[in-house]
């Protein structure tokens, strides 16, 4: 088991979001990453226990910009943009994107999922980042 | 004329939209579930079917159908409970259909409430995600909303893809004050413009604050009996057909932003029901938010994909329309006491019993209600047909 694959069991998303970067369940057999919330492999249908780190990079399938509605000790205030991303590995995660404004984010911009930093699970990305 | 239907319903309550901060949501619940048996004329002894609608604002521990049923002191035979939000009163009332049908129950209601307005559990847009969810822990790393974020995906998904426009969404509100207009019992009766939806106060881009459903108080109650019991019964409606389907809870498990399992729901419903889509007078398609309707009617084959935005704007779903659609309402201008569903059977129920004063829809054989629910709003689906006793 390499450093970045280990026991997915019991899974918590500040075990999944570590300071090597985000976990997600991921099929040995089939080397697929499952999204989260997931442990069943959609490929051979087998029930997956182990963890593995993805890139971190992905690229914006949609986004909103968050103007009125408070999330519970989340760092960041209002306004901000939250994407959708799709990860190179598959998974479509949720993530903040402090780093750019209202409107300046694109369906298809490629993000990167920031080091986390603190003990608080935060799932932020900045823009850009190079492709794998 | 025997029954086509399966169960019959012959009862129906809605109750307490106003806020009051003395009453709580069991009692609200029984009054509901009272109120729709007397316009049943049964006695409350008679339920011996008892299915409830989780709320958001339950509480961990709640046991809603056995304190209920205390409450009322009745004794069912026959229970459940869904924990799927704004579709949980229709997958009940299918549930309550078949029990009936098996012989497990003979009377059963469907109940739903909720204080959520008087408590302040919820704000316009939903709640913060919910730690007692596996994946609410996700949501809340990444600082977005539910439901209101994932329908806010799906919106910037929409005008992405088709060309959707805010306006076009604005409509979706703007029609439901028409309707709500002529219904006394909304909370929203004011008619309102499109400029004056994208004028109000940006919430989760691009959704405006009138491009969200209200926050409310309410509770609502269906009784469902055999088509043998109520036959006779006047202006009792048969349950034709009911289908659910099941796409995900967490809209990071969505394979389209733009595409439910709605369709797979309202086909099953129609077929049960030997209806064509076409055979359909009335609709109540969920309005949580603006662009929900718009996804759904597409969805159920009402407008083509991708034409949901010029087919609302086009008036298709006002009075006078050939697609009336929340008649009194919807959750945007009636009520949304965090799950409407059961709502839209109340209203369907009187339409079909032409009852509905200035906002009847002429000669009202037919209604498909369609709901989804349970997070992200191409999740969870399931869609009834039911039918006027001629």
């Amino acid at each position: 088991m390499s450093q970045s694959e280990r026991s997915a069991r019991p899974s918590t998303m500040r075990q999944q979001l570590t300071d090597h970067g985000l976990q997600l369940a991921y099929c040995r057999d089939c080397r697929r990453h499952l999204p989260f919330g997931s442990a069943r492999c959609g490929e051979c249908g087998r029930l997956t226990e182990h963890l593995a780190g993805v890139s971190g990079r992905g690229r914006v399938t949609s986004w909103t910009v968050v103007h009125r509605v408070m999330v519970p000790s989340f760092p960041l205030r209002p306004p901000y943009v939250v994407a959708l991303i799709v990860l190179d590995e598959g998974p479509t995660v949720p993530g903040a994107v402090p780093d750019v404004g209202p409107g300046d984010l694109q369906i298809g911009d490629v993000v990167q999922l920031l080091p986390r930093g603190g003990d608080q699970p935060l799932l932020m990305f900045e823009r850009g980042g190079s492709r794998g | 004329m025997p029954s086509r239907g399966r169960a019959t319903i012959v009862g129906v309550s809605e109750v307490g939209l106003a806020p009051d901060a003395q009453t709580t949501a069991l009692s609200l619940r029984a009054r509901a579930v009272a109120e729709a048996m007397t316009e049943a004329g049964m006695a409350l002894m008679d339920v011996d079917g008892l299915f409830v609608a989780k709320g958001g604002d339950m509480q961990p521990g709640e046991r809603p159908v056995e304190e209920l049923a205390e409450f009322l002191q009745v004794h069912p035979q026959a229970t459940g409970l869904t924990t799927a939000g704004g579709c949980g009163p229709a997958m009940l009332i299918e549930q309550a259909a078949a029990a009936i049908e098996a012989g497990d129950c003979e009377v059963a209601v469907v109940a739903y409430a909720s204080t959520q307005a008087s408590s302040r559990s919820r704000k316009p847009g939903g709640q913060p995600p919910d730690a007692n969810r596996f994946v609410g822990h996700l949501e809340r790393a990444a600082g977005l909303p539910v439901p209101i974020g994932p329908a806010a995906f799906a919106a910037t998904r929409h005008m992405e893809e088709f060309g959707t426009t805010a306006e076009q969404m604005a409509s979706v509100a703007v029609a439901a004050r028409h309707w709500s207009s002529r219904n006394p019992a909304a909370l929203r009766r004011d008619l309102i413009t499109v400029e004056n939806v994208l004028d109000s106060p940006m919430i989760c881009e691009p959704l405006h604050r009138l491009d969200i459903c209200l926050v409310t108080d309410g509770a609502g109650a269906v009784v469902l009996t055999s088509p043998n019991r109520s036959h006779g019964h006047h202006g009792s409606v048969e349950v034709l057909g009911t289908g659910q389907a099941h796409g995900h809870t967490s809209v990071h498990h969505a394979d389209d932003l733009v595409r439910s399992v709605a369709g797979e729901s309202s086909s099953r419903a129609l077929a049960r029901a030997a209806v064509a889509l076409d055979d359909v007078d009335l609709l109540q398609v969920y309005d949580a938010f603006t662009i929900m309707p718009i996804v759904l009617l597409e969805d159920l084959g009402v407008c083509d994909k991708g034409e949901g935005g010029p087919f609302v704007a086009s008036g298709a779903t006002m009075p006078g329309g050939r697609w009336p659609m929340n008649t009194q309402g919807g959750g945007l201008a009636h009520a949304h006491p965090g799950v409407y569903g059961i709502f839209q059977v109340v209203e369907a129920v009187r339409q079909l019993r032409h009852v509905c004063g200035d906002r009847q829809v002429p000669e009202v054989e037919i209604a498909l209600c369609h709901a989804s629910g349970g997070g992200a709003f191409t999740g969870s689906q399931a869609s009834l047909v039911l039918g006027r006793v001629s």
